[in-house]
């Protein structure tokens, strides 16, 4: 009897004289057909394999195996496709530990994987990840040395692919030279061999039953492994002749070892890219996947490195997500990163700073004083504290938070900054001024304490110098967004809206500066007269920025449109219970105009104390125009005070 | 048969004409448009629609033809074959000649692959590796001994290069001993258009009063008792068979494992990329 097997049709085809039958793989019957249907059966499958004198049982057994080995391969690619579907990759994984336990198999798929690099398309971090939630030890392994030795397998394929046509006798003698390399094992080999041990392997091959058989085999064979050789020759000239062979085998070995990636290299490498990935997804808004991946890392990283490292990881992505406005994810991973480590400062430091961002400040507050207490070297606790203080608007506080942070840490530019911002937010403006100064002399690298400089000139109506000191700023920081917003809020203040529009950026905005930008823009259209465009940037600013801080700008930018438009109750609706400097200005102005005098003076009451210069200016006009009609002072037309507000919202 | 546009004669081989580089039609029509492939397979048909008549079964067989015109040529493989077929933009079938050519499979020189080798010649003298098979079905499915996964191609991407024939050509050539100054006797091959009547000759001593429509599936392709061959209608297809040739997967709800996991992503693949439809049963 012969039989004609393939793994990948499925089938072995049976022919005993003119009898025809077949056996299908995972079906125990026999089929009888005829010899008409064995190219149908065979088809297009690139593995059929004759056996000569066989019986019907090793017939089976051959079909088994041969089935198994294409299943495994086909299961590889699933799991390495960087766009598979991943239930079916974590199906994959799960066959893969139990089809690798057969050494065949393993090889079978070895042979082919190791004979070409990766494509682009793969995915072997993801894999590893389905690989270690199926806890699938060899499988693991098998990736993980599969990816070490990358590197290899681009310089052996390399050194196949360059030689020449005339190497081989007829045209298709090269491509079936090349699947007996990759099937009997020589690629695999040749790409695992030490320099000293590629003689040994090419002897092997020359003595390959299989290779022997070919065109040409020894020409070809020297000729792939030349390049290998030659270096070889070279490390043994780099080494010394006199070196005794023994030691200067052991110190190749050595050498050739300390290439490869440690175990622990190749750890932080997969955490590395699980983090991009994770980071990608946030980027791109997918934030249900990116939290499934999460949890891939999660499983992954506690598992093979210290509680501590993962809370990192955590923190990071927390940051990230921060930096995408995604202040919920930011606190669920924070969160986590506390669950993971108790006696982590920085993990309870990222919770604050989540928080904060979400607006629930008195839960910030509770996190920043736990780092606090626990970790009181830690000044980014500290900051954090008194940056949360300031934000609840107790100033006082949130200044000697910071003298105690900047007298503990002068050198932390991040105190020196959040110091000087209190005292520009408490209205001493000089005193801020000279803080930003110092910080600006002793860190001129950084360019907040320049921008910050920069918006304390705005705030004292130095716009000339402001304008200038921006853009020294963006000389030695051409792209920072901060500095380029602050600019084209100054040029806005001047008039100078055909010069300010064409620095704003495009796009959808994302970013929070991309939000100030957005902002600006709705200013320069409501200072041009075009309310009712104005008016739908500003709505669409408080309804869709992620960014918790920039709403209070869209809300007193709304306030002011609908001032101009006299729908003074809207006015005052818009701002809600904002309770800042600018917002108290807006309602002492709607509810004067309702003449609810009362209102107003409450309003008034909030910024009598303010020491800010356009803050002064206003109050009086329109304390002057609605609560102390009395003191006679001259009003200033609608259009000064429009003016003004407008000025004021760009200075903030 | 002379070139339309230079009215030099081309060979039955050859599909652009050698002098003016025309495009004559693919050899396979042109080969199943000949009149005496026309005259016998009209003789034919015209038999059976007397035969038809004679056991009163006249508007079955008309009933019959009408179901055919909407049968598709179905194409079978394993589930691990259709995952390589699909998983890129290459050819999605890829002719054994070709594959031999290509290297990607050795020719075994089996008695089987010579055998092969005459029938492809006496059916498609000069232009047998152009050729891909596949059997016309009713139901989506086709013969399931040669491959679990039933690939039902679009009637829009083979209409006009597609022909068919009487039964599987090996057979049917080993069946009537044709060879050397043998040649296949006409009448047995018809347009893709012309199907119906290609079937209702073969399949009209198989209609029986009484039959309704959904009989007519295991009529068209007949898997009979252990022993025998499948009997189907045959489909020839001229040229390549790109993955998004395929409208639709027919297979059966796989129990292991790791077919599943390849039934999985096969599905993402055909309906995302693909744009095919997945019918399990």
């Amino acid at each position: 009897m012969r039989a004609l097997v393939s793994g990948e049709a499925g089938v072995a085809v049976l022919i005993d004289g003119r009898q025809v039958s077949t056996l299908n793989a995972g079906a125990s019957e026999e089929v009888l057909l005829t010899e008409a249907d064995i190219p149908y059966l065979l088809a297009d499958a690139t593995d059929v394999a004759e056996l000569l004198d066989t019986t019907r049982e090793a017939a089976a057994v051959a079909l088994d195996l041969a089935c198994r080995k294409d299943e495994a391969l086909h299961l590889f690619l699933i799991l390495l496709d960087a766009k598979a579907d991943r239930e079916a990759q974590q199906l994959s994984a799960d066959c893969l530990e139990e089809l690798f336990s057969d050494q065949e198999v393993l090889e079978f798929v070895c042979n082919r994987l190791y004979s070409a690099p990766l494509p682009a398309n793969s995915d072997l971090v993801a894999a590893l990840i389905h690989a270690d939630n199926a806890r699938a030890g060899r499988l693991t392994n098998f990736l993980d040395e599969l990816g070490s030795f990358q590197p290899a397998v681009r310089r052996w394929r390399e050194s196949w692919d360059q030689l020449g046509a005339d190497l081989f006798e007829q045209g298709l003698a090269q491509e079936e030279f090349r699947a007996a390399v990759i099937t009997t094992g020589a690629f695999r080999r040749m790409v695992h061999a030490e320099p000293e041990e590629v003689d040994g392997v090419l002897l092997d091959c020359l003595a390959n039953a299989s290779l022997r058989k070919l065109p040409g085999y020894r020409r070809v064979l020297m000729a792939w492994t030349a390049p290998f050789r030659a270096a070889k020759a070279r490390l043994r000239r780099e080494i010394g002749v006199e070196e005794d062979e023994e030691q200067g085998k052991q110190a190749r070995r050595t050498r050739r070892r300390s290439e490869k990636p440690k175990p622990s290299v190749i750890v932080f490498e997969t955490v590395n890219k699980q983090k991009e990935a994770i980071k990608r997804l946030l980027s791109e808004g997918k934030t249900e996947t990116a939290l499934k991946y999460v949890e891939d890392l999660v499983r992954y990283q506690g598992d093979r490195s210290e509680a501590q490292d993962l809370a990192r990881s955590l923190c990071d992505l927390a940051q990230h997500a921060k930096s995408m406005g995604e202040h919920k994810i930011q606190l669920a991973l924070a969160q986590r990163a506390v669950q993971t480590v108790r006696t982590d400062g920085w993990s309870y430091i990222q919770v604050g700073d989540a928080y904060r961002c979400l607006g629930r400040l008195e839960e910030a507050l509770q996190a920043y004083d736990h780092a606090v207490r626990d970790f009181p070297q830690n000044v980014v606790a500290r900051t954090g504290r008194a940056e949360v203080l300031k934000e609840q608007g107790r100033l006082e506080e949130a200044l000697q938070a910071y003298d105690h942070a900047v007298r503990g840490f002068p050198q932390d530019v991040v105190a020196r900054n959040g110091r000087a911002e209190v005292l520009k937010e408490l209205g001493r403006l000089e005193e801020a001024l000279q803080a930003y100064d110092h910080a600006v002399r002793d860190f001129p690298q950084d360019v907040v304490a320049r921008n910050g400089r920069a918006e304390v000139l705005k705030w004292l109506v130095r716009m000339e110098d402001a304008l200038a000191y921006y853009e020294a700023t963006l000389r030695d920081f051409p792209t920072d967004a901060a500095a380029r917003n602050g600019k084209v809020s100054v040029l806005v203040q001047l008039g100078r809206y055909r010069e300010a529009q064409a620095l704003l950026p495009g796009g959808t905005p994302r970013t929070r500066n991309d939000w100030i930008a957005e902002h600006i823009r709705g200013m320069i259209l409501m200072k041009q007269g075009d309310l009712d465009a104005a008016v739908h940037v500003f709505e669409r600013g408080i309804r869709e920025s992620p960014w918790r801080h920039s709403i209070p700008y869209f809300r007193g930018a709304l306030s002011v449109a609908l001032l101009r438009r006299k729908e003074f109750r809207k006015a005052v609706e818009a701002i809600a219970n904002e309770d800042a400097p600018a917002p108290n200005i807006l309602r002492l102005h709607a509810f004067g105009e309702l003449a609810e005098i009362a209102e107003a003076r409450k309003a008034l009451a909030r910024v009598e104390g303010s020491r800010l210069p356009r803050v002064i200016v206003l109050r009086e006009e329109l304390a002057a125009r609605y609560v102390r009609p009395e003191a006679g002072r001259p009003h200033h037309s609608d259009d000064w005070v429009f003016e003004r507000e407008c000025d004021l919202l760009l200075a903030a | 048969m002379t070139c339309p546009n230079c009215r030099e004669e081309i060979s039955d081989n050859e599909r652009d004409c050698s002098i003016c580089h025309h495009d004559c039609g693919y050899p396979n029509v042109r080969a199943a448009q000949k009149p005496e492939e026309q005259t016998a397979r009209a003789g034919r048909l015209d038999l059976a629609e007397q035969s038809a008549s004679a056991r009163g079964c006249a508007p079955l067989m008309a009933e019959f033809r009408t179901a055919v015109r909407s049968s598709r040529a179905v194409l079978c493989r394993s589930l691990s074959q259709v995952q390589s077929l699909v998983s890129g933009d290459h050819e999605l079938y890829a002719s054994f000649y070709q594959l031999v050519a290509a290297g990607a499979r050795r020719r075994q020189n089996t008695p089987e692959d010579r055998d092969r080798g005459v029938a492809d010649e006496l059916l498609f003298p000069g232009y047998r590796e152009h050729i891909r098979f596949a059997a016309l079905s009713l139901d989506g499915r086709g013969v399931p001994h040669y491959g679990e996964c039933s690939l039902v191609l679009k009637d829009s991407v083979i209409r006009q290069r597609a022909t068919v024939f009487e039964e599987n050509s090996l057979y049917f050539c080993g069946r009537l001993g044709l060879g050397v100054r043998r040649p296949v006797p006409p009448g047995y091959r018809a347009t893709w258009d012309e199907r119906d009547g290609l079937a209702a000759a073969k399949l009209e001593p198989k209609l029986r009063v009484g039959m309704r429509a959904p009989d007519f599936a295991g009529i068209l392709l007949a898997l009979r008792p252990p022993g025998g061959e499948p009997d189907f209608v045959e489909v020839h297809i001229y040229g390549p068979l790109h993955r998004k040739s395929i409208e639709r997967l027919v297979i059966r709800q796989p129990r292991r494992a790791a077919h599943r996991a390849i039934l999985k992503q096969l599905t993402k693949v055909l309906r995302e990329e693909v744009g095919a439809t997945i019918e399990t049963y």
